[in-house]
């Protein structure tokens, strides 16, 4: 397909198409694999118009076109033919190897696709799109449809904003001010004051998009939850969220929590206290002063100082230092600052020296272990592989004959074992196991056994108990703790397993699940 | 560890919203041969189909129900870790019992969504079969429970006839949607039609209308 541009109308060759929307198709250009294009399936003057005046006016902090593309600006509009010819779309800048901020906002896409996206990297995407809207922000645009396919993200957390055509534009044209409407939204993105409006009638301001910014930096930074996700407490069926959003029924803070509470294992709390604050002004006080909402340049300096601020545990887990212990394992900060090793071969290993004993996969169907560590055979689906326990911090198993792990298979068709542990835990236990699930080629202890972010074991999270019954640092009462334990799925490692351990219990059952497929 | 607590570190993995699908599969003994070998393989190719989509393999759950001579149900669990289980035909029909289950189950499900505070769509219940049901009594029941949760807008519920079923009966299941006579054995036709809706579903919000693909793998029912 040729397509004209330009003063001169030079012809510009189109390669195939990359995708496909409700208005058009996305192709490649040829010899510019720096640039797009977008081809109308019913083009309309009006979008012609609209896309004139938005080359011929950038936002003033708009970067340089060399740098990285802040926003994928429009850079030509295109005709069908060298003379006269009808619109037919826009040529805009090329953003390679990204992905939508939809798949870093679900962590289970996250742990696939950009597995060393830790809390570091999720602030700093934020942050860059907070840059981002500001940039639109400093200008007469309004974004108007900002949604979690609309940004794209690369893998150092760079941002673009994308789909500029939908931006609302106000043309200058003499005396006459001539809005472009944005006629598209979606409702977890749109401010109450803007639920059920028609759209394509509705002129949009900058704080509507304040208010889908908040959404997407809350789903950046709160595990993908959608801040007016809930569990509702009041009578019937619980509201869209789209009603929730026009009601104010946000969970965290406000007056509604006869109404709504927060999902379980979410709190603010794991927000740095000035995100926490920025939050709360949006979807509290904003609730009826849309002016209340933060600016992007607000998130961008809350962001840049909640980034200072992040701190990293022994097992690699970034999160805010004003916490006394790590979110996702609960582990006591004795180890603040120290980074996690990155590099698996020839890096550290995991363990500290001495708290693992080598140990051959055997039939023996239980053995007896050194202190704090516990190395176990399972028979799964005919494949030997062998699960650690290990508590490597806080309160060891004790020293003793009885620290023994009975391993009872049970289910291997579908390939799940049970583990049980005798005896119990000691009651001060906070988070002392990890378990790791062993991949059947990696039963040697001198395998790393967890790699650090983005190589091996991505995560290894303790969530807090259903009911946190959470005081002073301190587990307590007859209740469970989560073990997550995530991988890449690289080359057929273990991608998710999930372990949970009753307390208070004569013995302890670790249910293992492992969908292991052998290495090729 | 109970499903609930697996279920709710689940949703900590993944917090997006839910649209659980209840896969009621007549393998009774009518069933042998051809028939249940197409239905293995269309079931393969959906799952197949929906673990392509990456926003469906997320928030699409399966959950297969099968009757034939006894009624066996699995879990829920999203398209993205499903897997499809093997396919025997024996015995008589007992739809009602399936059906009774597929209630119970989604009825479950929805407390943990709760309980979880993700979200759901309006669940699928898809009715497949090539007799009538023989559990005299308790279908009729059943069928009737099934009506009432459509009408409170608590399933969806798409009843399919496969050759000679009887479709006068199966039409008690649901009082919006007539149902529809596969032509022959298309269960690849058919389940090509539902991962594409359920697609299009998942791009959607719930509570939201959506359109969804023309049906092609019915055929005209004049009886």
């Amino acid at each position: 397909m040729i397509v004209y541009g330009g003063q001169e109308r030079q012809p510009i060759t189109l390669g195939g198409e990359l995708a496909r929307g409700g208005q058009g198709a996305i192709h490649t250009v040829a010899a510019r694999d720096d640039t797009l294009a977008k081809i109308y399936f019913k083009p309309d003057p009006l979008d012609r118009d609209r896309l004139l005046w938005m080359i011929g006016n950038p936002p003033p902090r708009l970067p340089a076109a060399t740098a990285h593309a802040t926003v994928a600006w429009p850079q030509l509009v295109l005709f069908d033919a060298p003379a006269e010819g009808c619109f037919v779309g826009y040529l805009m800048p090329r953003v390679r190897d990204s992905v939508p901020a939809l798949n870093l906002i679900t962590p289970k896409i996250r742990a696939r696709q950009l597995p060393q996206f830790d809390s570091k990297y999720l602030h700093r995407t934020a942050r860059n799109l907070a840059v981002a809207v500001g940039i639109v922000h400093h200008s007469d645009y309004v974004v108007g449809d900002l949604n979690e396919s609309n940004v794209l993200v690369t893998a150092d957390a760079l941002v673009t904003l994308i789909d500029v055509d939908s931006f609302q534009t106000i043309e200058l044209r003499g005396d006459q001010r001539i809005i472009y409407h944005c006629p598209v939204g979606k409702p977890e993105y749109t401010a109450p004051e803007l639920q059920g409006a028609v759209l394509s009638h509705v002129l949009r301001t900058n704080e509507h998009d304040g208010f889908a910014l908040a959404v997407l930096v809350f789903q950046l930074l709160m595990g993908g939850r959608h801040p007016f996700q809930s569990i509702w407490k009041g009578r019937g069926k619980a509201p869209a969220i789209g009603d929730k959003i026009q009601r104010g029924l946000f969970p965290y803070a406000g007056a509604h929590g006869s109404l709504v509470a927060p999902p379980p294992q979410t709190t603010l709390e794991v927000l740095h206290p000035a995100l926490h604050a920025l939050m709360v002004r949006c979807f509290v006080n904003g609730q009826s002063d849309p002016l209340q909402r933060p600016t992007p340049d607000e998130w961008e300096t809350a962001l840049a100082e909640a980034e200072e601020h992040l701190v990293r545990c022994r097992f690699g887990h970034t999160y805010s230092a004003h916490l006394t212990q790590c979110p996702d394992c609960r582990q006591k900060l004795t180890e603040r600052r120290q980074p996690w090793p990155r590099d698996p071969v020839g890096g550290r290993p995991l363990f500290p020296a001495g708290g693992l004993r080598t140990s051959q996969p055997s039939a023996a169907r239980s053995m007896v272990l050194t202190v704090g560590t516990i190395l176990a055979i399972l028979f799964v689906g005919g494949n030997v592989v062998a699960a650690i326990v290990n508590t490597m911090m806080g309160p060891r198993l004790p020293a003793t004959a009885a620290s023994v792990m009975t391993v009872r298979p049970v289910l291997p068709a579908t390939e799940t074992s049970v583990i049980t542990v005798s005896p119990v835990l000691p009651a001060t236990a906070t988070s002392a196991i990890t378990v790791s699930p062993v991949s059947p080629l990696y039963t040697s202890v001198e395998t790393p056994l967890y790699a650090g972010p983005g190589v091996g074991f991505t995560e290894l999270a303790v969530l807090p108990p259903l009911t946190p019954v959470v005081a002073a640092g301190r587990l307590l009462g007859p209740t469970w703790l989560y073990i997550i334990v995530s991988s890449t799925s690289q080359r057929g490692w273990v991608e998710t397993s999930h372990v949970t351990i009753p307390r208070g219990l004569e013995s302890l059952s670790i249910p293992v699940f492992l969908p292991l497929t052998p290495l090729p | 560890m109970s499903d609930n607590q697996l279920a709710l570190v689940e949703f900590a993995e993944n917090p997006q919203p839910r649209c659980p699908v209840v896969l009621l599969l007549d393998v009774s003994g009518s069933m042998a041969g051809e028939p249940i070998r197409e239905l293995q393989g269309a079931l393969e190719e959906f799952v197949t189909a929906l673990k392509a989509d990456e926003l469906a393999a997320l928030r699409v759950e399966l959950v297969t129900v099968t009757f034939g001579g006894a009624v066996q149900a699995g879990d829920f669990v999203t398209a993205d870790s499903f897997a499809v289980p093997g396919l025997h035909a024996t015995g008589d029909t007992p739809l009602g019992a399936a059906v009774m289950r597929g209630l119970q189950l989604l009825r479950d499900r929805k407390a943990i969504y709760k309980q979880g505070g993700v979200d759901y769509f309006r669940p699928w219940m898809i009715i497949i079969t090539d007799g009538e049901p023989t559990d005299t009594g308790a279908w009729e029941e059943a069928a009737e429970q099934l009506k009432q949760e459509e009408a409170r807008k608590g399933v969806l519920v798409y009843p399919i006839g496969v050759e000679k079923a009887d479709l006068g009966k199966l039409s008690r299941f649901s009082s919006q949607r007539t149902p529809l006579r596969l032509k022959g054995f298309e269960f690849r036709e058919l389940f090509q039609w539902l991962s594409k809706s359920l697609s299009i579903v998942s791009q959607s919000r719930p509570g939201e209308q959506v359109p969804l693909p023309p049906v092609g793998w019915s055929e005209i029912d004049t009886a």
